[in-house]
């Protein structure tokens, strides 16, 4: 990853950026929360929406535009907000 | 400070949300800052999560309280404690007061400890200790340092002192100097001094003055070889250092006892048992009080022992019956057995080197004992050098 890049993903907050690990999903620069139920989540994560879907999905922690996601997650999808950007 | 720990010193609530549009809770939440943990989606309309008390009674009730219907399913954390204690009264002041008193009673000593005490009287080593402050059941000493400087200058043959607290015991290690011979040096005037009473045998003068000669009588401490020796040619006095062996005659009388008869204990196999409970000044005992024995032996072993919080000590006491008969001791055994006391003083008090000359023994009966009356004369240096202090 070059500086530009390397930057970009350190401070850029109008992107979404997604740490997986197991059955642990960490979504960064959450805005709002567009749906949740135990089968996967939506939320707003500025410039996209994103997406994660799965089984027995909770949210561990909900804390400074961060979420913390546990649950057997399957996929992560990411969609482009309503401005078409 | 963790997650965990934060929360539960915070205090926090498990609650459940019901309502349209559970998402736009969250996403208010998050907008305001407001943390929210294990959130869990039970249907469309309900979900149930952890939030912390203070977010709950400040914001929660009063901003969502008409849109969402919330419910307090259970609350976790010190504040649960808190509430439990205002509740309970009683137990809260007794907890409390329990504490206090493991904490105070932990101020106090209630064991000291010596340890590598053998010269010095341990008697006197406590009451220097007392006089100091320091005793069981006083408040513990915080000034160690100051302790181990009494001790310094109150005992001169003090090498080394260690204190330490081990629980509410205090512990005090000591080393004991071990002390050397004076040896003066041949520049320094002396004279020669008995150290022992007795009557001299034989003077061997090196250099120096003899003050006494063969079959004298000479107390602890008189002079034997004077170091003040006048110059013949000038007559003038000179301090010089006396050399020379003193032999003399020592006397030692001591009185030791033997019983005629041996006592012999043996146990019957009638044993009586009992219990001792001992809690501070309070000491009970029981199992004693019916027993008809005439001579029993007691022997107590410990089932229970603390010091902490509180002295409490419960033991089983165990008297076995005896059954005492005597026994008329041999001459031969007697006589052996005063032979050994003997040896033992002699090994005890004259030295390894003395000549002993003579022994006498006077025997004296009385009822079941023998009183003996030794004499021993031994052979011995007695002469010993002492700095002289020159008069000006």
């Amino acid at each position: 990853m070059d500086i530009d890049m390397d930057l970009l993903y350190d401070f850029s907050i109008n992107i979404p950026r997604v740490i997986i690990s197991g059955n642990y999903a960490i979504l960064d620069n959450v805005n709002k929360i567009l749906s949740f139920t135990d089968k996967g989540l939506v939320a707003d994560t500025g410039k996209r929406f994103t997406t994660v879907n799965g089984e027995n999905i909770e949210i561990k922690d909900l804390k400074d535009h961060r979420l913390i996601i546990t649950g057997n997650i399957i996929s992560v999808e990411f969609f482009l907000n309503k401005k078409g950007d | 400070m963790s997650v965990l720990s934060r929360n539960f010193f915070k205090g926090s609530y498990k609650i459940r949300v019901e309502g349209l549009r559970l998402n736009q809770f969250l996403s208010e939440c998050l907008k305001n800052g407001i943390e929210v943990t294990q959130i869990k989606n039970k249907n469309d309309f309900t979900l149930e999560c952890m939030i912390s008390e203070k977010s709950y009674n400040e914001i929660i009730k009063k901003k969502y309280g008409n849109r969402y219907r919330i419910t307090r399913l259970k609350s976790t954390g010190f504040s649960k404690f808190k509430k439990k204690a205002r509740q309970k009264k009683g137990f809260a002041a007794g907890l409390l007061i329990f504490l206090y008193l493991l904490y105070y009673q932990s101020l106090f000593i209630t064991e000291i400890e010596i340890k590598g005490i053998e010269t010095i009287n341990e008697d006197e080593f406590r009451t220097a200790l007392m006089e100091f402050g320091v005793a069981e059941g006083n408040k513990k000493v915080e000034d160690i340092e100051a302790l181990k400087e009494y001790f310094y200058l109150k005992y001169d043959e003090l090498a080394w002192i260690g204190i330490q607290y081990t629980g509410n015991k205090m512990i005090i290690d000591i080393a004991e100097k071990s002390e050397a011979p004076e040896i003066i040096s041949y520049d320094i005037p002396c004279d020669i001094v008995a150290k022992k009473t007795g009557y001299i045998e034989k003077v061997i003068t090196k250099y120096g003055r003899p003050v006494v000669q063969a079959g004298e009588f000479v107390k602890e401490g008189d002079i034997l070889i004077s170091g003040i020796v006048p110059d013949e040619e000038t007559e003038e006095i000179k301090y010089i250092h006396s050399l020379g062996e003193v032999y003399a005659k020592i006397i030692y009388r001591f009185n030791i006892t033997e019983e005629k008869k041996e006592i012999i204990k043996n146990e019957t196999g009638e044993k009586s048992y009992g219990l001792r409970l001992k809690a501070g000044t309070i000491d009970i005992e029981t199992g004693h009080q019916n027993i008809e024995y005439k001579n029993y032996i007691r022997q107590d072993s410990n089932i229970f022992d603390v010091m902490i919080p509180f002295p409490i000590k419960v033991s089983l006491i165990e008297l076995s019956e005896l059954d005492i008969s005597y026994r008329q001791k041999e001459q031969n055994e007697m006589e052996n057995s005063i032979s050994k006391k003997i040896s033992e003083y002699i090994k005890k008090n004259i030295p390894e080197d003395a000549e002993i000359l003579n022994k006498d023994l006077m025997y004296d009966e009385e009822r079941n004992i023998i009183k003996i009356s030794v004499i021993i004369e031994s052979l011995e240096e007695i002469g010993c050098e002492v700095k002289m202090i020159p008069i000006y």
